[in-house]
């Protein structure tokens, strides 16, 4: 008998496994089938619709329509939906009908793969938590799809959104990576939950469509087409409506907004490349306004490497207007990551033009402040066009005394906003730039130098936030260390030729009241440290000025340095090495001080002067014909000249001292041991003088001043006089009048006799400009055994000359008596001209400024003891005791008349006013 | 293994039910096109017939244009908005025709027996569809026809106003096509009375004189040939393609004048070129001229001013910068004014900071050679190549002066070497009346001088004393060297008032003055010895009053440690950071840097005071 092979326990259960897959496949085929074959819509049972919205519940979506469909062309399609987020109150989402259609082949491998979608009717809502109003609204109120997939292409026959003024519109093919890259792409939001997600696109829309709404209208319109590489090029435009406005930015007004954009994507739906460009007209926003926008941008899939560019035509901001902006935009990363936008600008107006670079760095936080930076390699800004862009400049320079015109030059500025606020550094010239009257012009105006500094701004840096370093201004250069503060400290050191005003409004009284003394021939060279503040003028000042070639009071010098150090107590100047404008006029080193902590009219000069300055150096500071007078007043080397000048009342007090030990030159004259005191208190100069003069000792002193009427007195003692005479022809000569005669040729030279002696005393009151108009009285005694040839008596000495007192045995070596100065004629009462043998009386006056001369006398021969018969001979004694002596005429030249007029026989005692002294002098 | 007879029914029956699936699925055809929008979503033209007058609307790539009645750019924004309003005109939406008829109604109630408009649409794809659009005569509603004539469709106010737009306001005010980026040629030609003035730029590359790897710029090919500005003329041009028509209107000839115009402008962009005629000025508003494209019939109203540029181009236009060229190519310079020069040298080509020398060439004001200031020289340079002329009068020109008209003599002249290249600048007295600081700048072979605002120059321009050029760094100790004693006497006595040392165990030891804090931060600074400036002249510093003698010790090697001495003169301070130093060994006095100044100047105690 045969036996049934005995099957294994494996086989049964093999055998049975395969029985029941192939009899649960067999009705879900079934089913497939007359899903496949269906040509009406079917209701999908509602057992199967709760299924699916339990399912979707569990996700978190709660989906509800009025019917649920399976559509003959195997789609699955709802109508009335509306879809809620679980957690967000209110629907998110409603549509009339929508229709999914899915592959069976796939949904029989098992796997869900939408193969086509259409949309009617579709609405997005904000829910009111979401929504920025509080209150459930219409996002967009009509949404049309239709799209499907083909292979690896998403073919979307139209897509079009409207939501009031906004209309969007896409078509053409996509690659269908591109649903899957924006699962992927949700991948890095899935930390967040799906109402998160969902409120957050919501905003988004709502900004979004916010604009839209609030302008004139906007549409978007975009197709795409594929390629053969299985990307998409999509290209679109943009219109925009006239105007809107942006919570938080206020109204923003254009006209004919318009984008157009290209991009690229492959087939991964990754973008490749991109492009766009933005024109507008006529934008406003705030006090902005641009007549014309375009901004083009273009870029690859690493958005880093955008690039672009932006114009910005007939710009005005506030009253500032006519600028015109172009700029090259790119997008870089840094090193460490962080992206920045850098912009390549060329800014202009009609007058100005700036080109540079602009970095703009989004902070990484939010605590930070996004980084911004400018690079100015070159810019021209017209002053016009700076003070109508900040025009505080002009309220900040008013204190200054500050004007700003023609052109401001940048080169090489680097700005950068820190915490602290903007740091600024680079180099700028100003061609009109007027502080403090510091100018070009003010500091060399003969120079054709503007200014020019480099310069860094550090708010932060205290207390000077803007330092200038390479400082040019004309012709002085330097650095300055500035706060910008109101009442700010500020400090300048400076160096150059330097026209002195340019300082004045700097340095003050003090400053101006010093160079009023100076009056320069050559610009001096200052080197100067200025401390002080804004709207200070006591500044504080330390420098040197190097003066060459210059007058002080009149006084011409060759240089001197003068050091400067001043500051709100005092000024202190110290004088070196000041020379006088010869070679041998020696020099003087001094302090001039200004003390301010007195009254201004006691504050100074001080001033101390030593030196061995010439005193017709000095003289020259009182007067320029006293000067030249002294110039005949040469002392040695080892001469002191010491001035003290210090303030009195509203004058200045004066004390000078001239000591000369040794031997000098006055006039040609050897002289020694000279001591002049000058001293002039208000008004009141007094000048007392010793000295050996002309071999004997001058004793002179000057009270007032002494070109004015002033107070002298002179008393000459056993001086030789043909000396003195010398040095008066030396002040003020004669001026030679019409009438006379030119002077005689000088005599011819004699060997010289012994010395005469002069004793002189005089008072009275002299001006020096008119030295010949002189007052006073006086008397002499001269003792000369060549009295005829005294100068000093002038045409007397050429009558006894004339009438042969040489050549008779009669000395005359004396002479004697008074006289008085009135008027510009010196009376001479009793003119005794003597020697043992003979007498002449004489009374008579010379007239100083005609040089002219009239006198009256009588000769006599005194009586001797004893008998001589040679006088009995002597002619001459008998018809001198008859003879009137009268001398008239020149003074260099006069008429001599000896011979007896009639009537001065017969009246021998005729009164005569001649040589009287006026009574006023006599009182 | 046996198979059991029902495992071999069900797979046959499920082989059959497969195949009938997959029969039933390929048989099944998605629906391609869209029920429910009546146009497509990609329309490439558009005519619209309203009374026998055709508007149409044509799409081209990036734009839209009008083609009839006019031939003109369309305004985008009007034919989106038309667009717009087509787009979602809904099939489903309106009624049946039949069911109108079977109410009673007809065409002619919705204004469509007689329809007011003729809407045709063309699609990128080349699906052509037309509609009639109707008016109710009563409501002012319009109705749309479908094109078979089975639907009618009421349409939004939107779509009315869209449609009742007028041709004209479809076009849009701009008058070039080509986009200013494109633009690679401008010519004007001007009508004047001896003869047409005719001035042409171009867009183009050249290689020049101190220039390496030049880009395309702006050039004059007529009436010179010179660059032209880069900013004023990117400008102008920029302005000029962005031209915009004030108002299209119509005109006789004669009243326009454009049968010889008076001024042609024309516009080269890649592949096309237009030309603007300007012709006349509008009667009773002469600051509008009629204007018309060669190409087009349209007529139009310009502002003369926008214009003003392009009349004479060559003095609005021309170059202002008269020294264009990369200083760090520079290879030489020679500085010519009041009959002395000075040549500088750059001795390595190579470097951030290049080194230069001022040699002792014939004639030249040197007499001794010396390194130069390399930033110095850099800087003059590259301030030359930033000279720009300065604006002048109401419309802001640039003051430019025809080179035929300089005076005879420059006050300065500035050659600068590229290698075998020379480039000479030559500075003249600025005409009157100029402002401060300006001086006629004129590039040999150029044809224009510029007068310019030389502010940025600092006089280097005028510079020939070889100390305006030397190097400012006197003195500064090689990595390793260090200073190991100071001294500093009075000069006139040889008194020392401050002695210090080095010790070996790196600490200083001072005398008098130079004590040990004061020595050791005077060596530090004494590492590095630099000039403010080199005086050329007395400023009054007096004479040398002090000696600072310098022991230096350069690195120890195997051969053991070696000194060298350095010796300052020094006169009084002229203030707390002034004080006038001569290097023994040198002979040109010097303005010490004030950190240095200021750590020495305390040390001499006194400054004359």
């Amino acid at each position: 008998m045969n036996t049934a092979p005995a099957v294994s326990a494996f086989r049964k259960f093999l055998r049975g496994l395969v029985f029941t897959g192939l009899g649960l496949l067999l009705p879900v085929q079934l089913a497939l089938l007359w899903l496949a074959s269906l040509d009406a819509p079917v209701q999908l049972p509602s057992s199967l619709t709760a299924t699916l919205t339990d399912r979707l519940a569990q996700q978190g979506l709660r989906l509800q329509a009025r019917h649920f469909w399976i559509l003959p062309d195997q789609s699955l399609a709802a109508d009335d939906v509306s879809l809620e987020i679980v957690g967000l109150t209110g629907e998110v989402f409603t549509a009339a009908r929508v229709e999914v259609g899915v592959s069976l082949p796939e949904l029989l491998a098992g796997r869900v793969s939408p193969t086509r979608i259409r949309l009617r009717g579709g609405k997005l809502w904000c829910p009111a938590s979401v929504s920025r109003l509080g209150q459930s609204r219409l996002l967009i109120e009509d949404i049309r799809l239709e799209a499907r997939r083909e292979g690896r292409w998403l073919m979307v026959p139209s897509l079009l959104a409207r939501s009031g003024k906004f209309v969007a519109a896409f078509h053409g093919e996509l690659p269908s990576a591109v649903l899957q890259r924006d699962t992927a792409g949700g991948e890095s939001s899935a930390s967040a939950s799906l109402p998160e997600r969902t409120a957050q696109l919501l905003r988004q829309i709502e900004e979004t469509l916010l604009v839209a709404e609030r302008s004139g209208g906007a549409s978007l319109n975009l197709d795409a087409r594929g390629d053969a590489e299985g990307g998409a090029r999509l290209s679109g435009h943009a219109v925009l409506g006239n105007d809107w406005s942006q919570e938080g930015l206020g109204l923003i007004q254009a006209r004919e907004l318009l984008a157009l954009g290209e991009l690229k994507i492959n087939a991964r739906g990754a973008l490749l490349q991109w492009r766009a460009r933005i024109t507008g007209k006529q934008l406003s926003f705030r006090d902005i306004q641009a007549g014309q926008l375009t901004l083009q941008l273009d870029g690859s899939g690493n958005l880093v490497e955008t690039q672009g560019h932006l114009s910005l035509d007939a710009v005005s901001v506030g009253p500032f207007s006519g600028l015109n902006l172009r700029s090259k935009l790119s997008r870089t990363l840094s090193p460490t990551g962080q992206a920045s936008l850098r912009a390549r600008f060329d800014a202009a107006t009609m007058t100005s033009s700036v080109h540079g670079l602009a970095i703009w760095t989004p902070a990484a936080t939010a605590t930070e402040l996004d980084g911004f930076s400018l690079r100015i390699p070159e810019g021209q800004v017209a002053a016009v066009d700076l003070q109508r862009a900040v025009p505080a400049i002009a309220t900040a320079l008013a204190p200054l005394a500050g004007d700003l015109t023609g052109v401001l030059n940048l080169s090489d500025i680097h700005a950068q906003r820190t915490p602290a606020g903007w740091q600024v550094d680079g180099e700028v010239s100003f061609s009109g730039l007027d502080v403090l009257g510091l100018s070009p012009r003010a500091v060399a105006p003969t120079r054709n130098l503007p200014f020019s500094t480099k310069f860094s701004f550090a708010p932060e840096r205290t207390p000077y936030a803007l330092l200038l370093r390479d400082t040019r201004l004309a012709s002085v250069v330097g650095e300055a260390d500035c706060s910008l503060d109101p009442g700010g400290p500020f400090a300048l050191r400076l160096r150059g030729e330097l026209q002195p005003s340019a300082l004045d409004h700097l340095l003050g009284d003090w400053w101006i009241g010093l160079w009023k003394l100076f009056a320069a021939n050559q610009h001096p060279y200052a080197t100067i440290d200025v401390n002080s503040h804004w709207g200070d003028h006591q500044s504080e000042v330390r420098g040197r000025v190097l003066l060459q070639d210059f007058t002080f009071m009149q006084a011409p010098f060759r240089s001197v340095e003068i050091l400067v150090d001043a500051d709100a107590k005092g000024t202190k100047i110290g004088l070196h090495r000041l020379r006088g404008a010869g070679k041998d006029d020696g020099s003087l080193d001094g302090s001039v001080v200004w003390d301010w902590s007195k009254k201004d009219s006691v504050a100074g000069p001080f001033i101390q002067l030593r030196g061995n300055l010439q005193p017709w150096v000095a003289a020259r500071c009182v007067s320029a014909d006293l000067g030249e007078a002294m110039r005949g007043l040469r002392l040695p080397a080892d001469h002191e000249l010491r001035l003290d000048i210090q303030p009195k009342a509203l004058e200045l007090d004066v004390k000078a001292r001239v000591i000369c030990e040794g031997a000098f030159t006055a006039w040609g004259i050897e002289s020694r041991g000279l001591t002049l005191d000058v001293s002039s208190q208000t008004q009141d100069l007094q000048i007392s003088a010793v000295l050996a003069l002309a071999n004997g000792q001058a004793t002179l002193g000057i009270r007032g001043d002494p070109l004015k009427d002033s107070q002298v007195s002179l008393v000459l003692k056993g001086c030789d006089p043909k000396k003195v005479a010398k040095i008066v022809e030396q002040f003020d000569p004669p001026k030679p009048t019409a009438g006379a005669t030119p002077p005689p040729a000088a005599p011819a030279p004699t060997p010289p006799s012994g010395p005469g002696k002069l004793d002189l005393k005089f008072t009275g009151s002299i001006n020096l400009q008119t030295p010949r108009l002189l007052k006073g009285r006086g008397d002499f005694e001269l003792l000369d055994p060549d009295l005829k040839r005294v100068r000093l008596l002038g045409g007397v000495s050429n009558f006894l000359e004339a009438i042969g007192i040489k050549a008779t045995s009669y000395d005359l070596t004396q002479a004697s008596g008074q006289f008085g100065c009135l008027g510009g004629r010196a009376y001479f009462p009793d003119l005794v001209i003597k020697g043992p043998d003979a007498r002449l009386t004489l009374a008579g006056e010379i007239d100083l400024q005609a040089s002219t001369l009239e006198f009256e006398g009588d000769f006599s021969l005194p009586k001797k003891g004893g008998f001589n018969p040679l006088e009995i001979l002597n002619i001459n004694r008998a018809f001198l005791s008859l003879s009137r002596v009268r001398i008239k005429g020149p003074l260099t030249n006069p008429e001599i008349s000896a011979l007896a007029k009639l009537s001065d026989i017969l009246n021998p005692n005729k009164e005569s006013n001649l040589g009287k002294i006026p009574p006023s002098l006599l009182e | 293994m046996r198979i059991a007879r029902t495992t071999l029914v069900l797979l046959l029956a499920n082989l059959v039910a497969f195949g009938l699936v997959w029969r039933a699925t390929s048989a099944q055809r998605q629906t391609v096109t869209s029920q429910d929008l009546l146009f497509p979503a990609a329309l490439a033209k558009i005519e619209l017939t309203e009374s026998g007058q055709k508007l149409v609307l044509e799409k081209r790539p990036g734009s839209w244009r009008i083609t009839a009645p006019i031939e003109w750019s369309a305004n985008l924004w009007a034919v989106q908005r038309l667009l717009d309003e087509i787009r979602f005109i809904d099939g489903d939406k309106g009624f049946a025709t039949a069911e109108t008829k079977a109410a009673g109604g007809s065409l002619a109630t919705y204004g469509l027996a007689t329809p007011r408009w003729t809407l045709r649409t063309t699609s990128d794809a080349g699906a052509t569809l037309e509609v009639k659009i109707g008016e109710n005569k009563d409501t002012r509603r319009l109705f749309l026809l479908t094109a078979d004539g089975s639907r009618i469709i009421p349409l939004g106010d939107a779509m009315a106003a869209a449609l009742e737009a007028k041709p004209e306001s479809y076009r849009v005010d701009k008058i070039f096509e080509i986009a200013d980026f494109e633009v690679r040629t401008v010519s004007a030609r001007l009508r004047q009375k001896d003869g047409d003035s005719v001035t042409s730029l171009s867009y183009e590359e050249r290689t020049r004189p101190g220039r390496k790897n030049q880009g395309p710029e702006w050039r004059f090919e007529a009436p010179f040939d010179a660059l032209a500005d880069p900013d004023r003329a990117t400008k102008a041009i920029a302005d000029l393609s962005n031209l915009r028509a004030v108002k299209f209107a119509e005109a006789d000839e004669g009243e326009t004048g454009l049968a010889t115009p008076e001024l042609r402008v024309g516009l080269e962009g890649n592949s096309r070129r237009q030309v603007l005629l300007i012709g006349k000025p509008k009667v009773g508003a002469p600051a509008q001229r009629w204007a018309k494209l060669e190409d087009n019939a349209s007529l139009f109203l310009v502002e003369a001013k926008a214009l003003a540029e392009w009349e004479n181009p060559k003095a609005t236009l021309a170059s202002a910068r008269p020294a264009d060229f990369d200083p760090e190519l520079a290879s030489g310079l020679t500085i010519t004014s009041a009959g002395r020069f000075i040549t500088l040298h750059r001795l390595d080509a190579s470097g951030a900071e290049p080194r230069w020398e001022i040699p002792v060439a014939p004639g030249s004001t040197a007499t001794k050679r010396r390194e130069a200031d390399g930033k110095l020289i850099r800087e003059f340079l590259t301030a030359l190549t930033r000279l720009r002329a300065t604006l002048t009068g109401p419309t802001a020109t640039p003051a430019l002066v025809p080179a035929g008209q300089l005076p005879a003599e420059p006050l300065h002249k500035v050659e600068v070497e590229f290698g075998g290249d020379r480039l000479a600048l030559s500075f003249y007295a600025a005409p009157a009346p100029a402002a401060p600081g300006s001086l006629l700048v004129h590039q040999k072979g150029a044809p224009l001088a510029a007068v310019c605002d030389i502010s940025l120059l600092r006089n280097a321009q005028a510079a020939v004393d070889p100390k305006a050029w030397r190097n400012r760094e006197l003195a500064e100790l090689a990595a390793g060297a260090k200073v190991t004693g100071l001294r500093l006497t009075e000069k006139a006595d040889g008194k020392v008032i401050g002695e210090a040392r080095l010790g070996p165990d790196g600490n200083w030891a001072g005398t008098g003055r130079l004590d040990p804090a004061n020595s050791r931060r005077l060596a530090t600074a004494l590492m590095q010895v630099r000039a403010t400036e080199f005086p050329t002249r007395d400023i009054g510093a007096g004479d040398f009053r002090y000696e600072l003698r310098i022991t230096d010790q350069v690195a120890a090697g195997a051969t053991g440690a070696s000194e060298s001495f350095r010796t300052y003169l020094c006169t009084a301070p002229l203030n707390r950071t002034a004080v006038l130093v001569r290097d023994e060994g040198d002979g040109d006095d010097f303005l010490l840097e004030a950190s240095l100044a200021e750590i020495l100047i305390p040390l001499l105690g006194t400054d004359g005071r």
